[in-house]
């Protein structure tokens, strides 16, 4: 279809591992964006 | 900076704009694309006029927009079933930080032995009763929990020793990190310890941040600590509070985190609670955001993810924690607390996150306050029904909202940080360098 320049590819957003340790802060159960420390 | 703007085609698509760039995003079906300027027209007319013969209409129905996505749940209803354990061991502390929301350190109180094997035997109870295979405890709370070593140890020992033999169980610490030693980490690498150390800066911004109580900075015993994680091989990460006095520093003190052989770190804007309350200057928004951005083009070459609150695309839901009923955080005196932020009862927040207590006989917990706390929703929150973050931030942390420190600056922070994310996602590296004069970023 040639409007189909108009739009860029679909990109699918990762699904991150949530008990990858490092990413665990982040995206882990509970959001240790609260950690006091 | 240009602003963001955005409008809602539909419940689960949004155009987000900024400058030239054009994304249509879904947030509940984890994927976007981008449009160029006669995308945007084509966009914005669908918005006026929804017809069928719109070429925007067609790529969305080609690429499966407008598939059924159920919407992430609340917990309204819901039992109490924790199975993530806090415990927090004493509210003393070696540390004076000047923003310290617990004001750790005052009228010291230490969790009796009784009472630890009290909450970790309910713990267990709560896995088994939801059916749940994996549970966590975290040392974590109003003091720090390394000061109470001899504690700590006996606790694990004890968790181990009565664990079920169908649940596998993680630890996790959140530590100030000046007391480890070579002893106390190996220890931790031994039973798999996820831990999180709290550095706020370089030498200056972290001694004059987070000093002992007697004033000395702690900045040379963090970093040997950091450095001896390193050597041990211990899974970690760093914890910054970023202020108005540790900001300009930000994208200098990573670079230092990733020397030292940190391989991420969590870069939280400062909001006002505890001792903060007695001022802090606060995080300049638009610097944060420049400087974030920076950060995730740079983090590949540097070895360190760079995160912080709400950056996970991927994570939808409808609650930003598990503060809304489903949080088993012990306190040294034996309260419980549905928020790891809200540590003392005589807080005024207390009488709503405080749900029970944990007495050498038992846990009782009120499940009254449970189902109040299961209303703190994102869709309680009739301000945030037509942002494209809604799912991603979920409102943010009720705690902020209940002080009144919710506000235009912490929205833009997240909306910036999620549109950050889109950009890096979709064009790698070269992203929002313009700050630093168009420098490239290859590797």
């Amino acid at each position: 279809m040639k409007d189909k320049k108009f739009f860029g590819k679909v990109v699918t957003i990762p699904v991150k591992d949530s008990r990858q340790c490092n990413d665990r802060t982040s995206c882990g159960k509970s959001d240790k964006g609260c950690s006091k420390d | 900076m240009k602003p963001l703007l955005w409008s809602k085609i539909n419940d689960n698509i949004f155009l987000i704009e900024k400058g030239e760039i054009g994304i249509v995003y879904a947030p509940l079906l984890g994927k976007f694309f981008s449009v160029d300027n006669e995308g945007i027209t084509l966009v914005k007319e669908y918005i006026v006029n929804p017809k069928k013969e719109n070429a925007f209409y067609q790529y969305l129905q080609e690429n499966e927009f407008f598939q059924e996505v159920a919407l992430p749940q609340g917990r309204i209803g819901e039992k109490y079933r924790p199975v993530e354990l806090y415990l927090s061991l004493t509210s003393g502390c070696n540390l004076a930080c000047r923003y310290c929301y617990a004001r750790a350190g005052e009228n010291t109180r230490r969790l009796s032995r009784g009472k630890i094997e009290v909450s970790i035997n309910q713990l267990y109870q709560y896995a088994i009763e939801k059916g749940e295979k994996e549970i966590e405890i975290t040392f974590h709370g109003t003091g720090e929990a390394t000061v109470e070593w001899k504690t700590l140890v006996k606790t694990v020992e004890y968790a181990l020793q009565e664990l079920p033999e169908d649940l596998k169980l993680y630890f996790s610490l959140v530590t100030n990190g000046v007391l480890l030693n070579e002893k106390k980490v190996q220890f931790l690498k031994q039973h798999e310890f996820s831990i999180t150390v709290s550095i706020d800066g370089l030498e200056k911004v972290q001694n004059l941040q987070r000093p002992y109580r007697n004033g000395e900075g702690t900045f040379s015993a963090v970093v040997e600590s950091i450095r001896l994680l390193v050597k041990h091989d211990v899974e970690f990460g760093i914890r910054t509070t970023i202020t108005g006095e540790n900001q300009e520093e930000m994208v200098e003190f990573v670079k230092f985190c990733s020397n030292l052989g940190c391989k991420a770190i969590y870069l939280v804007p400062y909001s006002k609670t505890g001792r903060g309350e007695d001022g802090i200057a606060s995080v300049d928004p638009e610097k944060f955001i420049q400087d974030y951005a920076y950060l995730l083009c740079k983090s590949k070459e540097w070895s360190i993810k760079v995160h912080t609150p709400s950056d996970d695309l991927s994570r939808v839901r409808a609650g930003f924690c598990d503060a809304d009923g489903s949080i088993f955080a012990v306190m040294s005196d034996g309260y419980v607390s549905s928020c790891t932020r809200v540590t003392r009862a005589d807080e005024p927040l207390a009488k709503m996150f405080f749900i029970g207590e944990v007495t050498e006989d038992g846990v009782s917990i009120d499940p009254e306050k449970i189902s109040v706390l299961r209303e703190l929703n994102v869709y309680s929150f009739v301000e945030c029904k037509n942002c494209f973050t809604r799912f991603i931030c979920a409102g943010g942390c009720y705690v902020d909202r209940k002080i009144g420190e919710f506000s235009k600056e912490s929205c833009y922070i997240t909306r910036e940080v999620v549109w950050s994310q889109i950009l890096h996602l979709l064009y790698g590296v070269l992203v929002n360098l313009e700050k630093k004069g168009g420098e490239s970023n290859e590797g």
